[in-house]
């Protein structure tokens, strides 16, 4: 028994001076800089149990991909608007202390996007086709409900088990870089933006679970209806998106990565019959103020 | 005496169109705010040309529990007029000539027909095509889109997402600009849940 607890003792010490001597050395594993990790006191990966600071951070690199397809858009005002709408609809959310971020993305396209930890973008191609606050309110509730429901984590639960994901996912660029020479960072820079990019496709080219597309109808609606907007005006912009011809090339990615308009729309029949009476703000005369 | 008399005349007259100019320009306002008022409430989308997907009861009122007023068939052109919560007040040729203006059909089961507004771009286009980053984007070539393959050469672009953070705004200046909106966060009602 005495000897159990020596080498208890013994394991515990040498654990311990590991992981001194990685934050010191700067020891590697793989592509994972231990020491950077232990550094910043981040808790080694788990794809299954993924903590909100690693989900933040995961949500950040995504979004550095999507904002390097297309740049924000750059009227500051019109920004901050979309910001001021999203984060009344957060703050009415099941998770209203994440550091939540909206953007408008300047792209013709037609769509939205999230990813996890609080970032939430519109294409100015979307935001055209939108007349009051309530349509827009009702786009990024949509959104909104994909964080909060963590959709994007539990599609990423799935590729691990196919072994794509990597620890790199759940790293900023700056720490990957900060723990290596010199001469390596451009190299460090790259291995890091290239699993990150990959991960961004996998996630935005393939798409959700239909599944989960329609599960962020339901608690979008919703969300619109508990922060005071006409939560009819969810119905307004599914049935405009519906109206656009379907090889518009401004749908193609949207199309590939949801269900139809009119699958959504019926898929919401008995949810618009359950919220009947509710009555809500649509707000078109302030909308069409910022936009002017 | 007879000059000074008609100026009195003359002076009482413009006070008196004064007076009636001011009456109709108050009441000018208060019934032009009461029907903007009555917009904001009840109107959401332009008229638009739309059909019903399936043949749909047309009600005298928004209301489940209304008297009908008649029938829609499938496919038949409507004309959208106005939307209340979860009902569209149309009209269809058949319906005039049956010597009623208009009823109400369940928004769910009506489909706009596609507008003009992708060819035109009206709305917030003129918005985006006057910005200094931006020309009206162009919807046959999509060559500001965002596809796949937009997403297979991306770069992570991590100055932009600096820019985003500059963005962002506090939980209470968004429990702000929702007050100056007069939005609610309300408990809502769920029938049979």
């Amino acid at each position: 028994m005495k000897n159990l607890s020596c080498l208890a003792y013994l394991i515990l010490f040498l654990s311990c001076f590991l992981l001194v001597a990685c934050k010191s050395t700067s020891l590697k594993i793989g592509n994972l800089d231990v020491g950077q990790l232990v550094g910043q006191g981040v808790k080694v990966f788990n794809a299954h149990n993924i903590d909100e600071e690693q989900e933040i951070q995961f949500g950040e690199n995504m979004s550095a991909v999507l904002l390097g397809v297309r740049p924000l858009y750059e009227n500051k005002d019109i920004n901050i608007y979309v910001n001021k709408v999203g984060m009344w609809l957060a703050k009415n959310s099941s998770r209203p202390n994440l550091p939540w971020q909206f953007g408008v993305i300047n792209s013709s396209a037609i769509n939205a996007f999230a990813a996890p930890g609080g970032f939430v973008f519109i294409t100015s191609g979307m935001l055209m086709q939108l007349e009051n606050e309530a349509q827009l309110a009702a786009v990024l509730a949509h959104e909104i409900s994909h964080i909060t429901e963590k959709h994007h984590l539990n599609a990423i639960k799935e590729e691990a088990n196919r072994s794509a994901v990597t620890e790199t996912l759940f790293i900023s660029a700056q720490a990957y870089q900060d723990n290596t020479n010199g001469n390596s960072k451009e190299q460090e820079y790259r291995t890091w933006a290239k699993k990150v990019t990959g991960m961004a496709q996998e996630l935005y080219v393939k798409g959700l679970n239909k599944e989960d597309e329609f599960i962020a109808d339901v608690y979008g609606i919703r969300l619109l209806a508990k922060s005071g907007y006409d939560a009819f005006a969810y119905i307004d912009n599914l049935q405009v998106l519906a109206s656009i011809s379907a090889d518009d090339s401004a749908l193609a990615l949207l199309y590939k990565t949801h269900p139809t308009p009119s699958q959504r729309l019926e898929s919401l029949t008995e949810q618009v019959d359950k919220l009947a009476s509710n009555e809500g703000l649509i707000l078109h005369k302030r909308f069409d103020q910022e936009m002017n | 005496m007879m000059l000074l008399t008609g100026c009195y005349h003359f002076k009482a007259f413009i006070k008196a169109i004064l007076a009636l100019s001011i009456v109709f320009f108050t009441m000018g306002v208060s019934t032009g705010l009461a029907f903007e008022v009555k917009l904001i409430e009840e109107t959401v989308n332009k008229i638009r040309m739309g059909q019903v997907i399936k043949k749909t009861t047309l009600l005298k009122q928004p209301s489940y529990q209304s008297e009908s007023a008649g029938s829609v068939a499938a496919k038949e052109n409507i004309n959208i007029q106005k939307r209340k919560s979860a009902w569209y007040l149309i009209s269809t040729d058949k319906i005039v000539q049956k010597g009623q203006v208009s009823g109400w059909v369940s928004m769910l089961n009506v489909r706009f027909i596609a507008t003009a507004k992708r060819e035109g771009e009206l709305g917030v286009a003129s918005l985006f095509s006057s910005a200094t980053n931006d020309s009206l984007p162009t919807v046959s070539t999509g060559v500001r889109g965002f596809d796949e393959n937009d997403l297979k050469n991306a770069k992570a672009d991590l100055k932009q997402l600096i820019l985003l953070n500059t963005y962002a705004v506090s939980t209470g200046a968004a429990a702000r600009f929702a007050q100056q909106g007069k939005l609610q966060a309300n408990k809502i009602k769920v029938k049979e849940d």
